[in-house]
């Protein structure tokens, strides 16, 4: 028995013969990652003018005031005007901008979008100078700033108001400090689509994008927090008694991707339920939010329709990443529960004309079709739609379809009136596949076909999104939601949608006058549900008038999206945003110096400020072990020969 | 006696490591040559890529375009896409990167020791030619990088015009999995869209898998 500890010692020094080697490689390959970052191309002409942006959050509960300072520098010899292009989070509330030059500051107006633009060209004309900003569809806003002197430096501040997402017991909130570029914007598109005129530049080497980023967040979140992260920057966080200060760990960040902020709250101090109330101008506001109890309730049999594009832009990665998020949900599937699936491209193509019953055996078939589906053709994703919205289940079933896109379509307003027709019982939970999904679409079409979209970027998180989202939907939703409020109320989002499990409610409300409680109703697939939210012990908020207008011109905007551009529409639209001062589709913010600055006879030239493009792709992995396993190889047989000498020599 | 049993019982236990390492090692490599033969004959069915032609029947990996270097005499199968699955066999084109040939970035990476260790022989001024699905490309090398992958990602396909080489770098590093990426660049000479066979269908969208909006 003396063999195997012998042997287990040479097996050690193997081992730490292959640790040596190890490390040594190791240290081969990481020599000071700074220094060989080399930059070849030079002869870069560098930018006359740049831009420093500094954004400081104040969160307080579920709501945060936002303020965006802009520095614009003209560092060149002429007078210089410029534009940005500034992603803001969606439903952002932007409601005032100020001109700051030098100790003085020009605080703006709200007007009309055409009204603006023509006082921002007057004042240009005159040589004096101004700031605007204006706002697309969507959340892309637009600053620009003129006759700034050469050498001079200006500020564009602009303040919003926000609303923070609580879902499954976290809080978050996210910065774009960039936008994917939008596909209406591209090649062909006409200048005016997105609603404002600017075209979008990217910076061509994003380590040359004259910008510079720095982010401070103060929180409040009102509970005692158990943890405060960012998947996306190194932060710095320090705790002073409830309130904690966040800021980047570096002074300054490139703008290259969105900047996100995590906190959770201590398991105890969960909130189930948070009002928010302010009485501005004799008018009340209120602000709910509401976690129904988490369902343990039985899991209902259910009909899964999953629908796959297999369109020509699906091609490479993003099909193989949508076969495996089919495929895990087929896995999923249980004895009496009922499925179908089918692929579309310039056509459609179902696997079986009807749902069938999810026995192995038919899973088992439908899995096998799915692996060999291939991505070609064109995208023609409204017969697909209908197909998927077509049937009905029988009764005790509840009906999802699962559509697994890159939502690279040409007219999604169409297909969301589709969806509002045909919807039925059914309910929509897009999932957004590849690199750069159409993020808008799939959330217009979650909302339109009241589920919820999954966003997969990276085929890292597939199976932890693809999970998430399964076990959301194995758990039956909250339906017909409704709260009751006094008459004269206007409440919004006025259709609430379906809550599945650890989605919250949330509404802002305008009210006729301060209420103390209301009642909120539901149906759980059982029983119906009532609770009484408690509306006199809410606490004091701000901003609250700005985000119900926000919500107010969102729902109009919706409106808009699904019947088309009505006067009416339009005139609701710019009243309220008026109202509220707020910048919206219609209304822009404008700002104009008394006094001219700059000479009728001096030029002015114009820049226009690039964005950095998002952070693209990840590298691959790019070694075998071959090398490795061969040195080891040459170790071992070293030792065997060893062995081999000893045993001869001792005979 | 038990002293020499248990010289013998290492020697066989050594060899035998041996034997595994050194197979899996070669196999490795016997792999990635053994697939270019394969895929050479896939490549050759596909109609420059625009097909799907699976090299093997159960492969799950396709050609999608043609590398040469004429200097070096090399050519080599590219693969629609860059997880380790495909890199085994052959150097795999960035599913979001521009396709092969086409206007934009495109990117392919391979093995530092098996296809791309040429790379360190490639000069300024070499010749490259790209042949893809939307026609071929003729490319001369400008230069290299060498970067850190834990810091840097590979710009957006519309973000410049140019093809780029990604290997792993040091060249002669034992252990796999390092952070630094050599990456040659290459910029576009001429776009020769006129490659027998049938033209692609027309189309904004498909001309640019992984990219569209």
């Amino acid at each position: 028995m003396h063999t195997s500890p012998r042997f287990m010692s040479a097996l050690c020094h193997l081992l730490v013969l292959g640790g040596l080697l190890f490390g040594l490689a190791a240290h081969a390959t990481a020599p000071g990652s700074g220094e060989l970052r080399l930059h070849d191309r030079g002869g870069h002409g560098h930018s006359l003018a740049s831009l420093d942006t500094d954004v400081d959050y104040r969160i307080s509960g579920l709501v945060a005031e936002v303020q965006v300072r802009q520095q614009f520098r003209n560092a060149g010899k002429d007078w210089l005007e410029g534009d940005y292009l500034l992603p803001l989070p969606p439903g952002a509330a932007v409601y005032s901008m100020s001109l700051d030059i030098g100790e003085r500051r020009i605080v703006a107006g709200i007007q009309r979008k055409e009204a603006a633009q023509k006082v921002f060209a007057q004042a240009r004309a005159d040589g004096r100078q101004a700031a605007l900003v204006e706002a697309d569809n969507g959340n892309l806003f637009r600053t620009a700033v003129t006759n700034v002197a050469p050498g001079a430096t200006v500020t564009i501040e602009l303040h919003y108001w926000q609303r923070i997402d609580y879902r499954a017991g976290e809080f978050s909130l996210h910065f774009p400090l960039t936008f994917t570029p939008r596909y209406h914007m591209r090649e062909g598109a006409q200048p005016g689509d997105a609603g404002i005129t600017t075209a979008q530049v990217f910076a061509d080497d994003d380590a040359r994008a004259p910008l510079r980023t720095h982010i401070a967040v103060q929180l409040d979140a009102g509970v005692a927090l158990a943890a405060v992260d960012s998947p996306s920057h190194a932060i710095v966080s320090t705790q002073h008694g409830k309130r904690w200060e966040i800021r980047l760990r570096d002074a300054s960040v490139l703008p290259d991707r969105d900047f996100v902020l995590r906190w959770q709250p201590k398991p105890q101090a969960q909130p189930n339920v948070a009002s928010f109330s302010e009485d501005i101008d004799g008018a009340h506001y209120a602000m709910l939010m509401l976690l129904p109890p988490q369902q343990q309730a039985q899991r209902l049999p259910r009909e899964l329709i999953l629908i796959i594009d297999t369109s020509g832009s699906m091609g490479g990665e993003s099909i193989r990443q949508a076969r495996a998020a089919l495929d895990l949900a087929l896995g999923q599937l249980q004895p009496g529960d009922r499925f179908n699936v089918a692929e579309f491209n310039s056509i459609l193509n179902p696997w079986r004309p009807e749902a069938v019953a999810a026995t192995p055996a038919a899973v088992q078939q439908a899995q096998a079709w799915v692996d060999q589906l291939q991505a070609r053709g064109g995208t023609e994703m409204a017969p697909a739609l209908s197909f998927a919205l077509a049937g009905h289940a029988p009764p005790g079933y509840v009906r999802q379809v699962l559509f697994a896109t890159d939502g690279a379509v040409d007219d999604p307003n169409g297909l969301m009136q589709l969806i509002d027709q045909q919807l039925g019982d059914s309910r929509l939970f897009p999932i957004g596949i590849g690199s750069a999904p159409n993020a808008d679409f799939l959330q217009a079409a979650a909302r339109h076909g009241r589920g919820s979209e999954t966003l997969i970027a990276d085929r890292a998180v597939l199976d932890a999104k693809m999970h998430e989202l399964l076990q959301k939907l194995d758990h039956p939703a909250m339906r017909e939601l409704h709260v009751d409020w006094p008459a004269g109320t206007q409440a919004y989002p006025r259709q609430l949608p379906d809550l599945y499990l650890g989605e919250p409610l949330l509404v802002t409300a305008k009210l006729a006058q301060p209420i103390s409680r209301v009642q909120v109703h539901g149906q759980l697939p059982d029983r119906a549900w009532t609770v009484p939210a408690d509306l006199s012990a809410s606490t004091a908020a701000q901003g609250l008038d700005r985000l119900w207008a926000q919500a107010r011109i969102a729902d109009l905007m919706d409106q808009v999206a699904r019947g088309g551009e009505s006067a009416a529409l339009v005139k609701e639209v710019t009243d309220t945003a008026l109202a509220a001062h707020l910048v919206s589709r219609y209304t822009s913010l404008v700002a104009v110096d008394r006094t001219p600055a700059r000479a009728a006879d001096a030029t002015l030239r114009h820049e226009q400020i690039p964005n950095v493009m998002p952070s693209g792709t990840h590298f691959a992995q790019t070694a075998t072990p071959a090398e490795l396993e061969l040195w080891l190889a040459l170790c071992a047989l070293l030792l065997a020969v060893i062995a081999w000498l000893m045993q001869r020599v001792r005979r | 006696m038990k002293r020499q049993r248990g010289w013998r019982w290492l020697m066989f236990g050594a060899l035998m490591l041996a034997a595994g390492l050194g197979l899996d090692g070669v196999w490795i490599h016997a792999k990635a040559a053994l697939a270019q033969l394969l895929l050479a004959r896939a490549w050759a069915r596909s109609d420059h890529g625009r097909e799907t032609r699976r090299p093997w029947p159960w492969a799950d990996i396709a050609p999608v375009a043609r590398l040469s270097v004429p200097r070096l005499h090399r050519d080599l199968i590219v693969l629609d896409g860059d997880n380790g699955q495909a890199l085994a066999f052959g150097p795999g084109w960035t599913s979001g990167s521009a396709a092969p040939g086409s206007h934009g970035l495109s990117v392919i990476s391979a093995h530092r020791d098996t296809q791309f260790r040429f790379l360190q022989m490639l000069w300024p001024g070499d010749r490259l030619h790209l042949e893809g699905p939307h026609g071929g490309s003729d490319y001369r090398v400008i230069g290299h990088r060498i970067l850190d992958s834990r810091h840097e990602r590979i710009p957006a396909a519309n973000s410049m015009d140019g093809l780029w080489l990604v290997t792993c770098y040091p060249f002669d590093a034992i252990v796999p999995g390092g952070p630094l990426r050599y990456v040659v660049q290459a910029s576009r000479m001429n776009l020769n869209k006129a490659t027998s066979g049938s033209l692609p269908e027309s189309g904004t969208i498909a001309d640019r898998p992984g990219q569209n909006l």
